[in-house]
């Protein structure tokens, strides 16, 4: 019986080579996809450490002049701007002009971000009010609806 | 039976070719992808962990800093001697044995000086961050001075910078070490930490210093390996 099957076999039919190279590329293309979440994954890691600094050092700066605790509310409210370094940083200057320089050096801190936006609000768990971080493409709205869940928003107490 | 068998058609070795060209491609795209993000990825988090891991080390050397009711850089102390800018020197009174950022055991009453500063590599061209420790006891210092111990390879920058208030205007500024008045509290220290990767990318990267860098410095040509600027501002509770 199968001596006869084996006499008839005459190679391989176009349909099966088809299909072979179907299941191939399925299979090919389901691999490249993962790398390509790897990536995003590493990206998004990456950027979760730029994020954590920036606000660490921020929170820092806004604890050391509590005086300006108001100034610092005040430019959280309005959207990100990329600006020039404020000499205010470093330099003598008043409790007012300091918080606005550190605002802009938190920006700037932001700057490698892709997308990166910020908004002052309650916070989702405690009282008193967060400040709200997305970026890569995270929409703010979305973190604001799922803050613990995502990987590119981050939710913190402010002082 | 066998001599049925008339061997391979034609279309079938073109078939069984092209698909493996197909395989091979994608394979060698899949391994370049995995070597790209190997790379690109891999590298910007090792130097973000060094620094994470850094700033925590410093954090926790500049909080303990000036326990003992002694000045938290060694301003107070002439057997500290007298050092760049570019170096972190810390003192603090050893309240109970621990071990100093050399390793050695520092015994209780000791005074623990505690110096970070870029040095040479031995080991290959690059500089580290190193961390010499000096125990003083009756104005005389044992340990103190040398090349101490390298903490973290590969850093190619660091800048301290000192928040104190003016004694007039009490308002606060950030300046060398070499301008802070010894009566007057340091509130906060700015650490800028430049780290450079220990391994090579595939593409040549530029680089610029970032705007929030606490110095200017001189431009550095592009290389292949992956640098990041760090600045994190510290609370110096003992200053």
């Amino acid at each position: 019986m199968s001596a006869q099957k084996a006499l008839s076999q005459q190679g391989i039919g176009l349909a099966e080579a088809l299909i072979a190279l179907m299941l191939a590329s399925f299979i090919l293309t389901g691999l490249l996809a993962l790398h390509w979440q790897i990536y995003a994954r590493h990206a998004q890691a990456y950027q979760r450490f730029v994020v954590n600094f920036a606000v660490a050092d921020l929170m820092q700066r806004w604890r050391l002049n509590a005086a300006a605790d108001s100034a610092y509310r005040a430019h959280l409210q309005q959207p990100l701007r990329q600006q020039q370094s404020d000499p205010c940083r470093l330099q003598a200057c008043s409790d007012l002009a300091r918080a606005r320089a550190d605002i802009i050096d938190f920006e700037l801190a932001l700057a490698e971000l892709t997308q990166p936006q910020w908004q002052l609000m309650p916070c989702p768990h405690t009282p008193g009010e967060c400040l709200w971080l997305a970026w890569h493409g995270q929409v703010l709205n979305e973190c604001l609806a799922k803050p613990t869940t995502s990987n590119t928003c981050l939710v913190i107490n402010t002082p | 039976m066998s001599h049925q068998q008339r061997g391979y058609l034609l279309a079938e070795w073109l078939l069984a070719g092209l698909l493996g060209v197909l395989v091979l491609s994608t394979v060698v795209m899949s391994l370049q992808v995995q070597l790209r993000l190997a790379a690109s990825q891999r590298l910007p988090l090792q130097t973000a962990t060094a620094a994470y891991w850094l700033f925590q080390r410093l954090e926790l050397a500049l909080i303990k800093a000036g326990e003992g009711g002694v000045h938290p850089f060694a301003l107070d102390n002439p057997a500290a001697g007298i050092w760049p800018d570019d170096q972190l020197v810390l003192q603090r009174l050893v309240l109970s044995q621990e071990l100093d950022c050399e390793g050695r055991k520092a015994e209780a009453g000791v005074l623990l000086l505690e110096r970070y500063f870029l040095r040479n590599d031995s080991a290959s061209s690059d500089k580290v961050l190193a961390c010499d420790a000096g125990h003083c006891q009756h104005g005389q210092c044992q340990f103190w001075g040398d090349a101490g111990v390298a903490i973290q390879p590969a850093v190619f920058a660091v800048v301290f910078v000192y928040g104190q208030h003016d004694r007039g205007s009490d308002i606060l500024a950030y300046i060398s070490k070499s301008a802070l008045q010894v009566e007057q509290r340091v509130a906060a220290v700015k650490l800028g930490l430049a780290l450079i990767s220990q391994d090579k990318q595939m593409r040549v990267l530029p680089w610029a210093w970032p705007a929030f860098w606490l110095q200017p410095q001189s431009a550095l040509a592009a290389g292949q390996r992956v640098r990041r600027a760090w600045v994190q501002t510290i609370e110096v509770p003992h200053g």
